[in-house]
């Protein structure tokens, strides 16, 4: 570094002069330990997984001989294609060629405007994982920020046991996300020994026990999750509710503004930073999911972190998983830089 | 005659605002209530249909039964040394970082400090295989160790974060009078500045605690063949019970009650600093 190459120049006798060095270099001391973790458990891992992610490499199999396989993987996992699908044809007629060996499978067929199509890819499950996620993060994050928007504003309101509210509020954040959705899993049930159908079931909003993890797996999992992530969401944004002075809100009462014109005009506007934030740091968590899909659904309905887990751990395939956490480390940056851009936030 | 009808919705507002709270409350609490009541339930009582909202007979037979499980117990230890290590690991290293960026100079500062900040946007799934190779490589797979390390890259670049903050927070003159009275910078480090940001430490290390006590994909993957180093949250939800059947909810509810409890109770006494610590980094106030 920079810094330790003038080190020795600074270091001449006059006390004044040397002190600059002297934190320099002790700030560089400091850091070390920092360096040293950040390149052992963040760089070193990241580079491994960029250069496995171009060969065949196997899980915990130090024998076998790696070969390079060039993008292979990244074309067996990201080839798909939405063909016109007609009714007289049967699928092998609409498959095209093979890549690299390895065939197009039927991932969906989808209607549209009553034309048939079909979602080819080489390898379905993948790009079912993709689409689980992006399900998952647009509901998850819509319902998680409205919901903690209406929530915030409550808790910021002036009520008896408000403090003991916000503290309740931050249990199911600090629960471990794996046990509370052990808790769910539990509570959502097939038969009516579970939680949410005894609950529907006298209320008379269902007719029959639902099999909600088998028959709605993403609603289950966005309901798992929302209810989770809430209470985090809506402290954050009462932190941003608390900086807006309350003496814009007289103001605008005395000009008249009805309620619903205040929060438009005031509150919507003067939060949108913590907004924008805490939309950014949900977003990518709900990219990278894995804790509540794991535990809900299993291998059923796999999210990308999930399915990268399995391709890793159960289907030994070092190489494949890496390319496939390439794919999702990639798909995280651009979302990133997206946000930022769009909502031109400035690091800091 | 006017005043009645804006009374009337004063009224209505206030019912549906209180109503609107017991909602949020319940809601919040319900799975925990579900979960007690669930641990309580003799066998018999659990899989009743539909099932009972109040325990008719209560029974510790489940919470007994955990305590007799090695597994949970183990887990148990497990996370708690785990998660102590990485507090201790990640408050001293961190604080040397954040002393270092927040109080001295030298170049390169900003760029080292949006390169931990751009750690806590990395997806711990992306570098899992590459961790994986280097916890093998270090002979670390199926020993704590290898978590106590691997939870650095979450708890480590977050108490920097924060921790710098409050560093850079303090007024300058301390540090002075102190270079002036012959202190080392080190000595007025860790003498005199860093028992002024004790309450940061405290609400960062807290927030490590946490984050190190809840993680499970990491303590999944690398104690995958090792049941003798997992911690608690993968040997509950890998949980088979000591009353043999072939998913035993009550003893799964009993074991994360147990977990959950403690995490309860330190967020009750800590609220404010954790909430403090949350929105340090999202909420520049």
């Amino acid at each position: 570094m920079a810094v330790a190459a003038s080190t020795p120049k600074a270091a001449r006798p006059g006390r004044e002069l040397s002190l600059e060095a002297r934190q320099a270099r002790l700030a560089l001391k400091l850091l070390l330990p920092t360096i040293a973790v950040l390149v052992i458990v963040a760089f070193y891992p990241l580079a491994r997984t960029f250069t496995s992610s171009f060969t065949d490499e196997p899980f915990a199999q130090p024998d076998t001989p790696v070969n390079q396989v060039g993008l292979a993987n990244y074309q067996r996992l990201l080839s798909f294609q939405l063909l016109l699908f007609p009714e007289e044809m049967s699928l092998r007629d609409v498959l095209p060629e093979p890549v690299n060996g390895s065939r197009y499978q039927r991932v969906q067929n989808i209607d549209l405007f009553g034309t048939r199509y079909v979602l080819v890819a080489t390898d379905p499950d993948f790009i079912t994982s993709v689409f689980n996620t992006i399900i998952f993060t647009f509901f998850s994050v819509t319902l998680e920020l409205s919901l903690g928007l209406l929530v915030a504003m409550v808790v910021n309101a002036r009520f008896r046991g408000r403090g003991l509210m916000r503290a309740i509020m931050l249990i199911p954040w600090a629960i471990p996300t794996a046990i509370s959705t052990v808790l769910w899993r539990h509570m959502l049930g097939d038969n009516s020994s579970g939680a949410l159908n005894a609950i529907l079931l006298q209320l008379g909003l269902i007719q029959q026990s639902q099999a909600w993890r088998a028959s709605y797996p993403l609603f289950s999992v966005v309901f798992v999750d929302v209810w989770k992530t809430i209470p985090f969401m809506s402290l954050l944004l009462l932190a941003g509710l608390q900086t807006i002075p309350g003496d814009l809100y007289e103001a605008a009462s005395v000009d008249g503004a009805t309620p619903i014109q205040r929060f438009f005009r005031i509150t919507l506007p003067l939060l949108m930073p913590t907004i924008v934030i805490a939309l950014i740091f949900r977003t990518l968590d709900a990219l990278r999911a894995f804790d509540v899909f794991q535990v809900l659904l299993g291998r059923s309905t796999p999210s990308m972190a999930v399915y990268n887990y399995e391709k890793l751990v159960s289907s030994f395939q070092f190489g494949y998983a890496s390319a496939v956490g390439v794919i999702i480390f990639i798909l995280i940056f651009a979302f990133t830089v997206l946000y930022m851009s769009a909502f031109g936030v400035e690091e800091d | 005659m006017a005043k009645q009808p804006v009374k009337l919705i004063d009224r209505l507002g206030q019912i549906g605002f209180g109503a609107l709270v017991v909602l949020i409350f319940l809601y919040t609490i319900f799975p925990f209530y579900w979960a007690l009541i669930s641990a309580l339930k003799p066998e018999a009582e659990l899989i009743r249909t539909p099932a009972t909202f109040f325990p008719e007979t209560i029974s510790f037979a489940n919470f007994e039964a955990v305590f007799r499980n090695d597994k949970f117990l183990r887990g148990l230890f497990n996370s708690a040394i785990v998660s102590i290590s990485v507090v201790l690991l990640a408050l001293v290293i961190g604080s040397f970082a954040a002393y270092s960026l927040g109080r001295l100079k030298f170049r390169g500062k900003r760029w080292m400090l949006y390169l931990i900040l751009s750690m806590t946007l990395f997806p711990a799934i992306s570098i899992l295989p590459g961790l994986f190779t280097v916890v093998n490589e270090l002979g670390l797979y199926g020993n704590i160790t290898s978590l106590m390390l691997s939870y650095l890259i979450f708890t480590l670049p977050f108490t920097i974060w924060v921790l710098t903050s409050f560093f850079k927070g303090l007024p300058g003159e301390l540090e002075q009078a102190a270079l002036v009275d012959g202190c080392t910078p080190f000595q007025t480090f860790y003498m005199i500045l860093l028992p002024l940001v004790a309450p940061a430490l405290v609400t960062t290390g807290l927030l490590a605690f946490i984050g190190a006590w809840n993680e499970y994909l990491f303590a999944l993957t690398f104690t995958l063949t090792q049941p003798a180093a997992q911690t608690v949250t993968v040997a509950i939800t890998n949980f088979t019970g000591v009353i043999a059947r072939n998913e035993p909810f009550g003893e799964i509810m009993a074991a994360s009650v147990i977990v959950t409890v403690p995490l309860i109770i330190l967020v009750l006494i800590f609220q404010r600093r954790i909430v403090q610590g949350l929105t340090a980094g999202a909420v520049k106030g």
